[in-house]
């Protein structure tokens, strides 16, 4: 060993003494896979409470992008740059709106290769990079689809045919446009240029009166149903499922909540951004 | 810290406990944080956990959870994805390795500096090496690439920790 190995081993052994403690480790690890379990295995209980109650009521109270309390932003006919892209993933043609100057990025000499795009000028290898398209089938994640969580940046995911889209933006309406616009070739374009937060009207669902709100966008065929809640629910999101030729996801509290539209990114979407249900 | 002298294979509660802080010390240069080191540990032991029982059978438990540290500190999907569990500063109140204390504190924090401040496939390989004691073949094994690879790595991080750690002083008595 060279004086450089010795000192080296030395030094890493000194440095390793500000590791974090190891007490309670079993127990953090436990209670990190409870929540993993949860958020996966609770929405399944979810989807029968949601589904039981929509049969029972059959009136629900529908938010519609028509309501006034929603905070429209404009939408004017100059889309400023935003283009649609096609991707290939597992064989299947994948489609989703970019901003202006944003293109494919060069992963090729990176640690990992990933299919990728970003403003120009960015660099390609480092991670995340603002969109990664991967095939779905390996995900590992933590969060439901369409979540949107702040860190540095707005990041999420969203799921179509057999990819998944995550993005990281440092602006919350980019990252849910470009998300919100991932659909399978065949599948209808949306208009998501602008969006609304819709609200129910006064009347509430048996005398809860909180107010349940939703971000949509304003020209799309979205819907968002409340109903009576269902007593033994578990609180959780379904993420979409396909009905017939639109999606549907479940919420579910005290009031259950489903969330209709046209793609299964923009359902996600959608339903990860309803608040108060 | 494989089956008992029982034959028996460790429970996972007893195996974390007496086997989480080296990993948990592992992660911590690995990631160079303590917070990351953190998630870093409990992501393998979160997927360990639900495997445990054949795992606890493995030939080398240790070898076995530690190459699942090192993947997960290596994952795309963790680089990707925000950290799910804040957690408070905790530091390791367990027996830690013996450090020499003749050593130069401010020596050796320099030489981590350097050391935290290397490209990470380098940085991998050198704690592999350095601080594991692991052969070349098993970095290669465990990182996934070949044995050529560790040398380069383990090489060219050497080499810039001599250009940025200047080695130190030897104080010479001046003749009286």
């Amino acid at each position: 060993m060279s004086d450089l190995d010795e000192t080296l081993t030395g030094a890493l052994t000194r440095a390793a003494t500000d590791a974090p403690a190891a007490h309670g480790l079993a127990e953090r690890a436990r209670s990190r896979r409870r929540r993993r379990t949860r958020s996966r295995g609770a929405v399944g209980v979810t989807a029968v409470a949601a589904a039981t109650v929509a049969v029972i009521t059959g009136a629900p109270l529908v938010l519609s992008t028509s309501d006034d309390g929603g905070q429209a932003q404009p939408a004017g006919g100059d889309d400023g740059g935003w283009h649609t892209i096609t991707m290939s993933v597992e064989g299947d043609a994948i489609l989703a709106e970019l901003p202006a100057g944003w293109g494919a990025l060069d992963t090729a000499e990176c640690r990992f290769p990933v299919t990728a795009y970003g403003p120009e000028g960015t660099d390609p290898c480092a991670v995340p990079q603002p969109l990664v398209v991967r095939g779905s089938a390996n995900a590992d994640f933590a969060d439901l689809p369409g979540t949107l969580r702040h860190d540095d940046e707005w990041s999420g995911y969203v799921l179509t045919g057999p990819a998944a889209l995550m993005v990281s933006d440092p602006e919350r309406a980019t990252a849910r446009r470009i998300l919100a616009s991932a659909r399978v070739e065949g599948e209808d374009e949306v208009d998501l240029r602008a969006w609304t937060v819709a609200r129910p009207p006064t009347k509430d669902v048996h005398g809860q009166g909180d107010v349940i709100t939703g971000t949509l966008p304003t020209g799309a065929d979205v819907e968002i149903e409340v109903h009576p809640g269902y007593p033994d629910c578990d609180p959780g999101r379904m993420p979409a499922t396909r009905d017939r030729n639109l999606w549907t996801a479940s919420l579910c509290r005290d009031r259950a909540v489903t969330v209709t539209a046209p793609t299964q990114s923009l359902t996600d979407i959608v339903a990860a951004s309803v608040r108060g249900y | 810290m494989n089956a008992g002298a029982s034959g028996a294979p460790p429970d996972f509660d007893t195996w974390v406990a007496v086997r989480g802080g080296a990993l948990l010390r592992l992660a911590y240069l690995l990631t160079g944080s303590a917070a990351d080191a953190e998630d870093v540990v409990q992501d393998a032991l979160v997927r360990a956990l639900p495997r445990w029982d054949r795992i606890a059978r493995a030939e080398d438990v240790d070898a076995y959870v530690r190459r699942m540290v090192i993947n997960a500190h290596t994952s795309w999907w963790r680089r990707w994805r925000r950290r799910e569990t804040p957690i408070a500063e905790f530091h390791d109140s367990s027996v830690p390795p013996a450090v020499d204390v003749d050593r130069d504190p401010v020596a050796d924090a320099a030489l981590w500096q350097a050391c935290r401040a290397l490209p990470e496939p380098q940085r991998t390989a050198l704690v592999l090496r350095y601080y594991e004691q692991l052969e070349y073949r098993e970095i290669a094994e465990l990182t996934g690439v070949r044995e050529g690879t560790v040398r380069s790595r383990v090489s060219r991080g050497l080499t810039a920790l001599r250009a940025s750690y200047p080695p130190p002083v030897v104080q010479q008595r001046s003749p009286r």
